[in-house]
């Protein structure tokens, strides 16, 4: 606690000294965000992959509205984005909060800022937003991972291929996995340590090595990486594997995201995933996405194919009995703008 | 209404003459994109330019390539932001090279190699660099639209323009005004 207590002094203090030397760079404020809305067919006929987001069956249903604000003014600035709709309230703690991200950060240097808030996390590939994945349905590695961190972190750039960073965010209650959550529980307090490591070897080419860890969240490592090798193809990957405290069990996956280009508005993305539930079952999935993009507007057709090692990893087939696979079809709307 | 004419006629016969005069972003001999332009400014010396250019590239946090007694090369970036409203977020950046060259009583000054490179939309809640391979202004990037496109090419031509103005601004300041505050001196008057 005095630990916490200090660097919080810390940066308060460093901000309050270091403000006579900011200077009058601003930005215009800026506004962005997205809009979804899909239509789903599970071959079972009943929603049956576990993953986040897009669960209703044979309906056109809505993603969510998602509004982002950010504001620079000299060396601070602002982060507020809000969302609405079934989507935003999976991806939420406290879905009437609305809160995606909520921070604001001050660059002492270009080599040196600060965040505090509450963050969309650090941790893998996958985000919530359908605007920044390629793949509308999402991963067994996203939805089992942290959606946000709330707390404070320091970024140092080492170079232009190097930076650190380092911070201590909420633990929070057990109903948000112990790190999602908008506030800390109070004998924990900031208890959760996060790092990221990030190197980009070559233009293109960018790796995050991420580290969370706290009790009783447990621990994950993960590492995401992505390299456009050229103009119209990229490789992105994912490995993470997460334990929970006193040999609780956990997860640990891997997952391949071949991209192409193949004209100005079409590319096909396929997404591999091995997924081990620790002392449990395990589950291969292969998701083919193309994407048809017209300004802001992707359209998105996905077909998904899912395999369990065994029959109780929860798919069914359309008589409701239990089986091993599971595979579904969807066409998805999202406007970024 | 013979009067009207001749006032729309003398002018439209402004607008061109003035629309003429405009520096642009335009295709060199080599089919890369430059924005050049020659400055005619009687009164001050190469040293005087110079000392200006260095205060200018420092101001607008440009990287120095190299630079002599006579000229200065330097590296910087501009936001993207493919639309007039002021409210939108950016959409990409682009690198580029600026060489300025000074004599007495005039300089001239190129930006070239643009690079364009998109940015996405992160889980932080705002646009960032995608990763993505940045490509010369000239070829169009595979995941961009032509409509698109030429919207970037158009907004990269306004801050030419904007960081050109700034430019031409600064190389008019003069060792001996600029540091100079106007005094009220009351007891003259």
């Amino acid at each position: 606690m005095k630990k916490q207590l200090l660097t919080l002094a810390i940066a308060i203090t460093a901000v309050v000294f270091s403000a006579k030397a900011q200077d009058s760079t601003s930005t215009p404020l800026e506004i962005s965000g997205s809009v979804d809305a899909y239509w789903k067919y599970d071959f079972a006929k009943t929603a049956n992959i576990p993953t986040s987001f897009a669960s209703e069956q044979n309906s056109l249903s809505l993603g969510m509205v998602d509004v982002a604000l950010k504001k620079t003014t000299g060396k601070a600035s602002f982060v507020g984005e809000v969302s609405f709709g079934p989507r935003s309230d999976a991806s939420l703690p406290t879905a009437s909060y609305h809160i995606q991200n909520l921070y604001v950060n001050y660059a002492f240097s270009d080599k040196f800022s600060m965040t505090a808030g509450y963050m969309g996390t650090f941790v893998g590939y996958e985000v919530i937003s359908p605007a920044a994945n390629f793949n509308y349905s999402t991963s067994y590695l996203f939805t089992n991972g942290p959606f946000q961190n709330a707390g404070i972190k320091a970024t140092v750039a080492f170079s232009d291929k190097v930076s650190l960073m380092a911070g201590l965010f909420n633990t929070t209650d057990a109903a948000s996995y112990y790190w999602n959550g908008y506030s800390a529980l109070p004998q924990f307090g900031l208890s959760n340590f996060g790092a990221q490591l990030a190197i980009s070897p070559v233009k293109g080419w960018s790796a995050y090595l991420n580290l969370l860890t706290g009790y009783p969240a447990g621990t994950e490592l993960d590492l995401t990486t992505s390299y456009q090798i050229t103009d119209k193809f990229m490789l992105g990957l994912n490995a993470a594997d997460y334990s929970a405290p006193n040999g609780g069990g956990g997860f640990s996956g891997i997952a391949l995201y071949p991209q192409v280009a193949l004209t100005d508005g079409f590319s096909l993305g396929l997404r591999g995933e091995s997924f081990k539930i620790k002392k449990g079952d395990s589950v291969t999935d292969f998701t083919l996405t193309a994407h048809l993009k017209s300004g802001g507007l992707t359209f998105i057709p996905e077909i998904r194919l899912d395999n369990s090692k065994t029959d109780t990893f929860g798919f069914v087939d359309s008589a409701g009995a239990p089986t091993k696979s599971a595979s579904q079809f969807s066409l998805a709307l999202v406007y970024a703008f | 209404m013979k009067h009207f004419l001749i006032f729309i006629l003398l002018f439209l016969g402004s607008a061109v003459v003035k629309a003429q005069n405009k520096t642009s972003l335009i295709l060199d001999e080599n089919g890369k994109y430059i924005y050049y332009e020659m400055v005619n400014q009687v009164g001050y010396t190469k040293e005087q330019f110079q000392t200006n250019a260095l205060i200018f590239l420092k101001k607008e946090k440009l990287a120095i390539q190299s630079k002599s007694d006579t000229s200065f090369i330097a590296s910087g970036k501009f936001i993207v932001r493919n639309s007039a409203l002021k409210v939108k977020h950016p959409d990409g950046e682009t690198s580029f090279d600026l060489t300025i060259e000074f004599k007495d009583n005039k300089y001239r000054y190129w930006l070239t190699n643009f690079n364009y490179s998109t940015y996405k939309f992160s889980r932080y809640g705002y646009y960032r660099p995608d990763n993505s391979l940045s490509k010369p202004l000239e070829t169009m990037p595979s995941k961009i639209d032509e409509s698109t496109w030429k919207g970037v090419i158009s907004s990269i031509e306004t801050s030419c323009k904007a960081f050109a103005e700034r430019l031409k601004l600064k190389m008019k300041d003069s060792a001996d005004v600029s540091e100079k505050r106007k005094q009220v001196i009351k007891k003259d008057w």
